[in-house]
């Protein structure tokens, strides 16, 4: 029961990718005239064994939902930028603002089991 | 007892790797990325995202134990003793790229980050403050090229001439 309870826990918390979009209401004017429409980040979260060994890391096919793919390193700058991109191409809005990347790693254990999560985060404007 | 001793030495020594210092680089680009505008930045495209990264151990928050080695021509990984976790050893990976491609650099942001509260195995899950720090720095950017620099974007900008109108006269030009 213990061993189902920690795998089921395993699989709520595991590898996931999402993207969070905070809307400008009516707009929002920039220094070069251009118009905020949307804030957005990305984030993508893995975790790893002995801090180099993917475990579970979000699937970038799979945004905004639970789930992971095994043994596979998908957090990549290139994986959150191809998200970042196809939330401007949905949007319509080709202006990038105030782009930036980091990541966040904490540690279970020293580093036997680590978790690593990759942010980029961007303002999508529209020229006016 | 003689293989009690090996198997803690083995954990000693990859717990050593293991746990030190890192200097990775990342690029992003994509054509999608490229059709796209820096805000501000009219004349220009962007090229490639960066984030470049280094990160490393600290006795006492302050003497660098083993940091990741920033200096990319060098084979060894680390570097012991020297605090190499600074922006602008991190910046140098950076301007370095910048100046071969002939790139700008905009959008540049800067994130340090301590980890000052360490457990360690032999604590029992009790932290030390500054006894092992954590220290890390990371930088991203976004390189650019100007329109001009690029062939095809040069071309494809290019407006077709018009015929130079005749400006108005003048007031003054009136008046003689």
């Amino acid at each position: 029961m213990k061993k189902l309870a920690l795998i089921l826990a395993t699989a709520a918390f595991a590898g996931c990718m999402t993207s969070e979009i905070s809307r400008t209401p009516n707009g929002m004017e920039g220094d070069g005239g251009e118009t905020h429409l949307l804030m957005v980040d990305i984030e993508n979260v893995g975790w790893y064994l002995f801090d180099f060994i993917p475990i579970l890391c979000g699937d970038p096919h799979h945004v905004n939902e639970v789930s992971s793919v095994f043994f596979r390193d998908t957090l990549t700058l290139q994986n959150n930028l191809d998200e970042l991109m196809r939330i401007a191409q949905r949007e319509g809005t080709y202006t990038i603002g105030s782009m930036m990347s980091h990541e966040v790693s904490e540690s279970v254990w020293v580093i036997i089991l680590s978790r690593h999560a990759y942010h980029t985060s961007a303002t999508l404007m529209r020229k006016q | 007892m003689t293989g009690m001793n090996n198997q803690k030495f083995a954990v000693a020594v990859i717990s050593a790797v293991l746990l030190s210092g890192c200097y990775s680089i990342q690029v992003a680009r994509s054509p999608a990325f490229s059709r796209c505008r820096i805000a501000a930045e009219e004349d220009c495209v962007p090229t490639a995202h960066m984030l470049v990264q280094n990160d490393g151990w600290f006795l006492f928050d302050r003497l660098p134990i083993v940091c990741g080695n920033a200096n990319t021509e060098s084979w060894f990984p680390w570097t012991f003793f020297k605090d190499e976790v600074s922006m602008e050893y991190v910046q140098k990976a950076i301007v370095r790229r910048a100046k071969m491609r002939g790139e700008r650099i905009v959008q540049m942001n800067a994130i340090n980050h301590n980890a000052t509260l360490m457990s360690l195995p032999s604590t029992q899950g009790l932290s030390v403050p500054y006894l092992i720090c954590h220290h890390a720095t990371q930088i991203s950017v976004v390189f650019e090229k100007t329109i001009d620099s690029i062939p095809e974007l040069r071309d494809a900008a290019k407006v077709p001439e018009k015929p130079a109108e005749k400006p108005a006269e003048t007031t003054e030009e009136v008046a003689q």
